[in-house]
């Protein structure tokens, strides 16, 4: 966990793999290797378009044994508020972009007996550092992935040439859909189970397997959110008596970074609960997934990565 | 001497077996009258399928059962009795291994019975979550000696002069439920040979 980005790393290839997913390949600009990882870890992307800087998360995609070179996919996010868009517009080969090391939330359990990873969208990006390590280490595993239609489905048509047998290709568009229950069914016992992608399909894989009577400790999922854009609203700083606005189209965190206040933070999606903030008054509009639901209802703390005030202000103890 | 380590939270407690109706199936295991609290856990929760429920058991070493250790065949799927609890435990990795997500173990014997069952679990990929136990039968303990690393089995005193080392040991509360035993240490580690008069404890 770092508040500040640990390097400069510049682009060394940069291909576009999907009509919305760009794939970049980056090395450390003093030549230096990057530090290890392991499967499923994300880094923190720091990019500055002249008007405003954005930090996004993004798991590694390239094989953790190479320490030269880190990769990464991004997904154009039209809608979003500017970093995907930036990076697929903007950052070319030979562009420089900040990067902090890589942290975990997403680990393989490895004394699992099989692994059996879920994906939808670009939720395959974990996948891609779990499959080069269970491969590497001759571990059982089953990949099932659905993909809009085939021409959207990033690594697609390279996962499935490279491990026919293990990986499952679900296209939409050809009303191909996985059925978690067919998936979920029969697994032999010592299965673990990774889910990762849209909101809507991690809830549905973990509904179904907890209704399969698959323990909680065997199920995994990542989502990550990104800020979305709210009202503007001023946060109070009990503790150091500052008063500062936070716009609409940045998030409680960056506003706080911006003012250089430093929190901790790893995932800034929600996720990871590092940059839990004491809340001492105002309205909370939660949108985090780390927060217990008693907590959220407390409205004594706020995930700042993603979450806003409900109204025009907030009160924090920092 | 044992009264003052006591209280110490790595001891295991044991319930009733318990059925977990989120199971898409379940396995029954017992040793010796330990089938009287499969035969409660059976006649006690009528939602427990019996298509995809199997039992297997030892009555090894036990001259009697108790009266009310009875599993009607139609409550389950397969029974298997087996010659000895080495038999059944030998069987049971296979049988796991045959066996899909949604299984739960349902366990039921002595405690040493209880965790080396456990740990075949845990050996094919269980969480602690899927499978229950329940002691009937003997409390004798593993102990585990940190001098020489031997275990002792089914020692019911609370000293005991270790199998592999012979120094006299006591054993405290502190349980590893990956060796399954409880942690034994040097009686007279500071006045030598200075020994209390052991006590039987768990019978």
């Amino acid at each position: 966990m770092s508040t500040n980005f640990s390097h400069t790393a510049r682009i060394i290839r940069a291909d576009q793999v999907t009509p919305l997913i760009k794939h970049f390949s980056f090395e450390r600009v003093d030549g230096k290797p990057f530090s290890p990882f392991s499967a499923g870890s994300h880094v923190i992307i720091g990019m500055d378009d002249g008007t405003e800087s954005h930090k996004n998360p993004y798991s590694l995609v390239g094989s953790s044994n190479n320490f030269m070179e880190y990769e990464i996919a991004v997904r154009l996010d039209s809608t979003g508020r500017g970093g995907s868009l930036f990076m697929h517009n903007n950052v070319e080969v030979g562009s420089e972009i900040k990067i902090g090391n890589p942290y975990n939330l997403f680990p393989v359990y490895k004394p699992a007996k099989k692994h059996l990873m879920i994906a939808g969208g670009v939720g395959i990006t974990p996948f891609m550092t779990y499959i080069d390590e269970m491969d590497l280490t001759h571990s059982n595993f089953e990949l099932h992935y659905s993909v809009r239609d085939f021409e959207n489905g990033a690594f697609a048509k390279e996962l499935q040439d490279k491990y026919p047998n293990q990986v499952n290709l679900y296209i939409q568009a050809n009303g191909i859909m996985a059925n978690f229950n067919e998936i979920l069914d029969n697994q032999p016992l010592g299965t673990h189970v990774y889910v990762c992608g849209p909101h809507q399909m991690v809830a549905d894989a973990l509904r179904i397997a907890d209704e399969m009577g698959w323990p909680v400790s065997s199920v995994h999922s990542e989502e990550f959110k990104a800020p979305e854009p709210g009202n503007p609203f001023t946060v109070k700083l009990a503790r150091s008596n500052r008063e500062i606005n936070v716009r609409s189209r940045e998030s409680l965190l960056e506003a706080l970074e911006n003012a250089d206040i430093e929190i901790p933070y790893s995932c800034r999606g929600g996720a990871c609960g590092f940059c839990k903030t004491e809340v001492i008054d105002g309205e909370i509009t939660h949108r985090d997934y780390f927060l217990t639901d008693a907590e959220k209802a407390s409205g004594k703390c706020i995930m700042p990565c993603i979450s806003r005030a409900q109204g025009d202000h907030l009160t924090l103890d920092i | 001497m044992t009264e003052e380590i006591s209280g110490i939270k790595s001891k295991p407690v044991y319930n009733i077996l318990q059925y977990d109706p989120k199971s898409r199936s379940n396995l029954l295991i017992s040793e010796g009258n330990g089938l009287e609290g499969l035969a409660d856990l059976l006649n006690g929760s009528k939602s427990i399928k019996p298509l995809s429920t199997n039992v297997m058991y030892t009555t090894h070493g036990v001259e009697t059962l108790n009266s009310n250790s009875y599993i009607a065949s139609d409550r389950c799927n397969r029974i298997r009795l087996f010659d000895s609890v080495n038999a059944l435990l030998e069987n049971l990795p296979q049988t796991l291994a045959n066996s899909q997500m949604g299984l739960r173990l349902y366990i039921c014997g002595s405690e040493i019975f209880l965790w080396r069952v456990a740990n075949i679990a845990r050996a094919a990929g269980m969480h602690k979550s899927e499978y229950n136990m329940q002691l009937i039968g003997s409390k004798a303990r593993r102990v585990y000696c940190p001098h020489c690393k031997t275990t002792s089995e089914g020692v019911i005193t609370d000293i005991h002069e270790c199998v592999g080392c012979g120094l006299s040991l006591v054993n405290c509360d502190h349980f590893s439920r990956e060796m399954g035993a409880y942690l034994g240490f040097r009686v007279d580690a500071e006045v030598h040979g200075e020994i209390p008069e052991r006590k039987e404890l768990y019978r």
